[in-house]
């Protein structure tokens, strides 16, 4: 495995930002201060936890639309059922986990088995859990905030809000699941190749659906987290992260087609993401711009990972796209 | 003796004194580390027919894509009737007078005879015409109307040949051309006649008898180089044979089929199996058996392989596995009941760029090689070093990629691969695809030891010769089923190509073909036809409505759902032709927004604003098509990644113009377009024109017909001399104009502005797409299809809200919508599809 290249890839991504940072500690007072980097490690938790999940998917090929929609069932169903009570935090935050990754699970076996193409699978899934927690909630989320859940972003754990340490731990958990177990072995297998991981007997289908599932419940799992962060749940709280999860994934280096990038590239490309809003939002300028911006920036990644892909896995010359069957009888 | 390229050079014999038609020289192809071509050199003459002859993986291919523009080469000149020739393109080729059948052959399986004829230029395609030219090749067995997915692969390769032959090239390329036929006199008449034209003909086989039968001389290249060219009425086939693999044809040994076990069971048995394009095929292969397969191409060996594999299911009949009946639903399965499959396709079915050769090897038996949850690598690498062994595979390559490594040494990964699963049964095919003299020989020794070792192999191969060097016994394949097994002595390439053409004793039997075309009933085909499944749906919804609510059958009813449906019908219609192209363009959203937001902010009331507004709505959709499509067409960028990327700038800038919903729409256009005026309904006048233009673009232009032929085989069509590129690039062009007028329409329904406006279109257009009948696959359905679709979908709406469901709810029922959609059209493909023999 090129582990090593995407490794560079996330150091680099990781210095950007870091360097970004020291330039907006330039651009006025309250930029770069420790109580904004905190700030920042906070936001950028739930770009990742989304972009967590995301990245499986995106690895094998796919693509999640549903993540926004499932980040806001995850947050109401917490506002619902979990409130003040520490016996609901047992029960729900793993029921509530299960629920979202089951409606993953669902886009996968629609993606596995039907063949439905992932964007329209999920776009599907994604309509369909809006509508349902708008019917659940007859459009008013009713509930009460977690103070645990809310802890997490006030306390303290080793010098950081505990969230940020938890994003972490999860972080390392899937980069070890990833590239030390057969199981990450397997998507990047299917990601690089589709066809030859059925022949060559790979589990393709549960695999696929396992994915959507992970995506699912760690948008799921945002969702209960951005709850406790704003004290409450909206009928529109996890919209605005579909956007930063793919923009993250792809931006850290993963390839949209599937089959390269790493964890660490994710974790990085959120990092710089969540400064840049930051620094856009200090400048005071319009949300129209932050998402111009975002467009423009996930543009320029698949541009920059294009050419980058094309020098490693393209024949030097001739018609590209087409050849590949004339290549293979060479 | 024929070992020197000079030395074996003898002065034409006989031969007219003609302008040589094609001069090559010093032509050389390099394939990173890997050479492909060698300072080729090669000269023939117009109305000369000229062998090209060498193994699979001598360098044939390269030159056909060389001479066609596929590919530039790194050195050497090439001349046509003496004028330089470097082509940049197919067309370029064409247009000197180069004309090739390809071995994979460029038809369209989604088009008609005629149509593919016609291509590149369909626009002339023409029934009559066709028939004329089938007609002249005597092919009237082949209807120019016909579909050719519903045509034999045979018949294929003659339509394939005829246009080539039609074009009534200078150079005629035919590219390994008898390989689907079984009756190749038909070929031979036709060259033999266009040759006398004065056609120079470059006929690219391995089989001498054909030489023989049509050529005065041969060139023979071996890995990449000329070896020489011969007079063929002078050389006898060992010594073409031997300058082909470089020694005389290997004997059999015959200390083979010792270690059989008589009596016992046997390793795999088929009984009765059957598939699409093989019928009652039964064997057994027992323990320390080499099977092999012969069989032209196209004879249904492929698919039997998949069957056994695991990776097709068959029709009927019985597998069994040490006597034991066995289910084979997936490559997996068949893994853990012993059977090894290696696949054809090296590239696209075989390796996985970017892992290293022993995550390669290890990928199928991983999961095995966990410590507490993790692969244990010590223990990962004392397994593939010891297959890496047997497959002659140095230890230093284990840690390089695999794309790095040569043809042959990848294969040999691949056979570590199967190895390493611990099949005890393996199923070759044509395991020496495109690799060297070197590693065919280590790979004949793998396949001897597995089998002396008590296992089994069944293997196919197109060089006979290698069938007749390895396998204890021989099946042969013809039309789909099994006509002959031979053994011992009967064992000889002249008796298995005499067998696998039909023309020996196994073609005497009447041959049952294989389940070949069922007629389809008209009831069965509309099922089948997605425009009339939505049209039926739309029907059965309309009732429904109109027993609830009468007013809907009135000219303003009608009005209504026309006016509801409109942007809708527009959006999915751009989709349509993305779709048809087999792409995506998720940017629909973001244009309509912002031509929403800009009809709704900057436009002065009156006859000026309407037209202006127009304008812009256009502009703007057609600017993002254009980016859409360079990106995509020309950048090569996955669609889905890109126009998500468009659709979020244009959905950032529709903010910008307008931060919340509000704005207003000049009159003109809010009532005007959607009010009924003195009898005159302007939305259906609209709705009528589009469909006019959008028909006669699809259906009567060029490009309409290279969109299919895009969707469908992209590879194809660029060998037919499509220009694929620009076809992608004018439908998403074409697409994003259609979204801008359906943001124009969406304002005059709405006669407000919202920079949101543009959200539930994504879903709605790909749902309206779906339900239409238009095959995500590419290639398939039509824009009315997508249309309807989208007039479905928002009928459905007002079904809904009619029977009172609760709006909050009408998600569910669209998300439903759009997978049940899609799961009925892909059970109505299922049921439908017909595999031609």
């Amino acid at each position: 495995m090129k582990i090593g290249r995407d490794d560079a890839q996330a150091l680099t991504l990781f210095a950007i930002t870091i360097a970004f940072m020291l330039v907006m500690s330039r651009v006025g007072p309250g930029f770069g201060s420790a109580s904004q980097i905190e700030a920042i490690l906070v936001l950028a938790s739930f770009v990742m936890v989304v972009a967590f999940g995301q990245h499986f998917v995106v690895l094998i090929g796919g693509l999640d639309l549903a993540v926004g929609s499932v980040m806001t069932l995850g947050g109401i169903l917490a506002f619902a059922w979990i409130g003040d009570s520490a016996t609901a935090l047992w029960w729900g935050v793993p029921a509530i986990v299960a629920i979202t990754g089951l409606v993953g699970a669902i886009s996968g076996i629609g993606v596995a088995f039907a063949r439905i193409p992932p964007f329209v699978m999920t776009l599907a899934m994604g309509t369909i859990a809006a509508s349902a927690f708008l019917g659940i909630t007859q459009g008013v989320p009713r509930g009460s905030a977690s103070p645990f859940i809310s802890s997490l972003f006030t306390g303290s754990w080793i010098g950081l809000p505990p969230v940020v340490v938890l994003t972490i731990a999860l972080t390392a958990l899937g980069s070890i699941v990833q590239r030390m177990t057969a199981l990450g072995r397997r998507v990047y297998a299917i990601g690089i190749n589709p066809n030859a991981a059925f022949l060559a007997g790979l589990p393709v289908r549960r695999v696929t659906i396992l994915c959507y599932a992970v995506s699912g419940a760690t948008a799921g799992l945002a969702g209960i987290l951005m709850m406790g962060y704003s004290s409450g749940a909206t009928l529109t709280m996890g919209q605005s992260y579909l956007l930063p999860s793919i923009a993250a994934v792809v931006v850290g280096g993963t390839s949209i087609a599937g089959g390269r990038g790493s964890l660490a590239g994710v974790a990085a490309g959120a990092l710089l993401l969540t400064t840049f809003t930051t620094l856009v939002t200090g400048l005071a300028v319009g949300e129209g711009w932050r998402i111009v911006a975002y467009g423009s920036v996930i543009l320029i990644a698949l541009l920059l990972l294009r050419s980058d892909v094309s020098r490693w896995f393209k024949p030097p010359s001739g018609i590209q796209t087409s050849t590949a069957r004339l290549d293979a009888g060479a | 003796m024929f070992e020197s390229p000079r030395a074996a050079t003898i002065p034409r014999r006989g031969a007219r004194p003609s302008e040589p038609a094609l001069e090559v020289g010093g032509l050389t192809k390099s394939y990173g580390a890997t050479p492909a071509l060698r300072d080729f050199s090669l000269d023939v003459c117009a109305g000369e027919v000229h062998a090209l002859v060498g193994e699979n993986g001598a360098g044939k291919s390269t030159l056909v894509k060389i001479l066609n523009g596929i590919v530039a080469p790194d050195r050497g000149s090439i001349a046509i009737a003496g004028a330089l020739f470097e082509p940049r393109s197919l067309m370029d080729a064409r247009r000197a007078g180069v004309a090739t059948a390809f071995q994979e052959l460029s038809l369209l399986p989604n088009l008609t005879v005629a149509v593919n004829l016609a291509l590149p230029s369909p626009g002339k395609a023409n029934e009559a015409a066709a028939a004329a030219v089938l007609a002249e090749f005597g092919a009237t067995d082949i209807r120019p109307d016909a579909v050719v997915r519903d045509v034999s692969l045979a018949q294929r390769q003659r339509i394939e040949l005829i246009r080539a032959m039609s074009l009534r090239p200078r150079l005629l390329v035919l590219d390994e051309p008898t390989a689907a036929l079984a009756q190749p006199q038909w070929l031979f008449e036709a060259i033999e006649r266009i040759a006398a034209d004065g056609t120079a003909v470059l006929f690219i086989t391995h089989r001498l008898t054909e030489v023989r039968r049509l050529c005065a001389r041969a060139t023979v290249l071996r890995n990449g180089t000329k070896i020489g060219t011969v007079d063929v009425a002078r050389t006898n086939d060992e010594q073409i044979f031997g300058m082909m693999v470089g020694s005389a044809p290997a004997r059999r040994s015959d200390a083979r089929g010792s270690t059989r076990a008589a009596g016992a069971r046997p390793a795999l048995s088929l009984e009765n199996l059957s598939g699409s394009s093989f019928s009652a095929v039964t064997f057994a292969l027992h323990d320390g058996e080499i099977l092999g397969i012969a069989a032209l191409e196209g004879q249904g060996q492929r698919e039997l392989f998949r069957v056994l594999s695991g990776s097709t299911p068959p029709a009927t009949g019985t597998i069994r596995v040490r006597g034991e009946k066995a289910r084979l639903p997936s490559p997996a399965r068949a893994q853990q009941s012993g059977i090894g499959f290696l696949p054809e396709e090296r590239k696209s079915e075989g390796v996985f760029p970017g892992l290293d050769v022993e995550a390669n090897v290890s990928l199928p038996v991983v999961g095995r090689l966990q410590r507490f949850g993790l692969i244990d690598r010590r223990r990962e690498r004392r397994c593939v070093l010891d297959e890496a062994r047997h497959v002659d595979l140095p230890e230093r390559v284990l840690t390089m990629d695999i794309e790095a490594l040569s043809g042959g040494s990848q294969q040999k990964a691949l056979v570590a691969r199967v190895l390493l699963s611990g099949a005890r049964t393996l199923i070759l095919y044509d395991p020496t695809r495109g690799v060297d003299v070197g590693t065919k020989q280590s790979i004949y020794g793998i396949i001897r030891r597995f089998a002396a070792g008590g296992r089994s192999v069944l293997i196919y191969s197109t060089e006979l010769s290698e069938l007749v060097e390895l396998c204890d016994r021989c099946l042969v394949m013809y039309h789909g089923t099994i006509v002959a097994d031979v053994a011992g002595e009967e064992l000889a390439e002249n008796r298995l190509i005499a067998l696998a053409t039909g023309r020996l004793d196994g073609a005497a039997r009447s041959v049952p073909r294989p389940r070949g075309l069922p007629a389809r009933k008209p009831l069965v085909r509309a099922i089948g036809d997605g425009t009339l499944r939505a049209l039926a749906f739309y029907l059965v919804l309309f009732a429904i409505l109109a027993a609830r609510d009468p007013t809907v059958v009135t000219i303003p009813g009608m009005n209504d759902l026309l006016d509801n449906a409109i942007p809708l019908a527009l959006a999915a219609a751009g989709a349509a032709l993305v779709v048809l192209t087999h792409n995506f363009d998720l940017s629909v959203a973001g244009v309509i927004a912002l031509s929403n937001v800009l009809i709704a902010t900057a436009l002065p009331e009156g006859p000026a604003g309407a037209v202006l507004g127009l304008g812009l709505a256009l502009a703007v959709g057609l600017l993002v098509g254009a980016a859409n499509g360079f990106l995509v067409a020309y950048r090569d960028l996955q669609s889905v990644a890109a126009t998500f990327a468009t659709m979020i700038v244009c959905s950032g800038l529709a903010l910008l113009v307008l931060g919340a919903p509000g704005g207003t729409v000049p009159r003109l256009i809010s009532d005007g377009l959607t009010g009924i005026a003195g009898g005159f309904v302007p939305v259906a006048a609209i709705v009528a024109a589009v469909v006019l233009v959008l028909w006669m673009a699809v259906r009567r232009t060029g490009w309409g017909v290279a969109l299919y032929a895009v969707g469908a085989d992209e590879a194809a069509a660029s060998l037919a001399g499509v220009r694929t590129r620009r076809t992608k690039f004018w439908a998403f062009c074409a697409a994003g104009t259609l979204y801008g007028l359906a943001g124009y329409m969406l304002s005059a329904v709405t006669a407000t502005g919202d920079p949101n406006s543009g959200n539930t279109y994504l879903i709605s257009a790909y749902a309206a797409v779906a339900v239409g009948g238009v095959s995500f696959a590419g290639g398939y359905g039509g824009l009315l299809g997508a249309m309807i679709g989208a007039a479905t979908l928002s009928l459905l709406q007002k079904v809904l809200f009619s029977i009172g469901v609760v709006s909050f709810y009408t998600g569910i029922a669209q998300g439903s919508t759009i997978i049940l959609a899609l799961l009925i059209g892909a059970l109505c493909e299922r049921a439908l599809r017909v595999r031609p023999a």
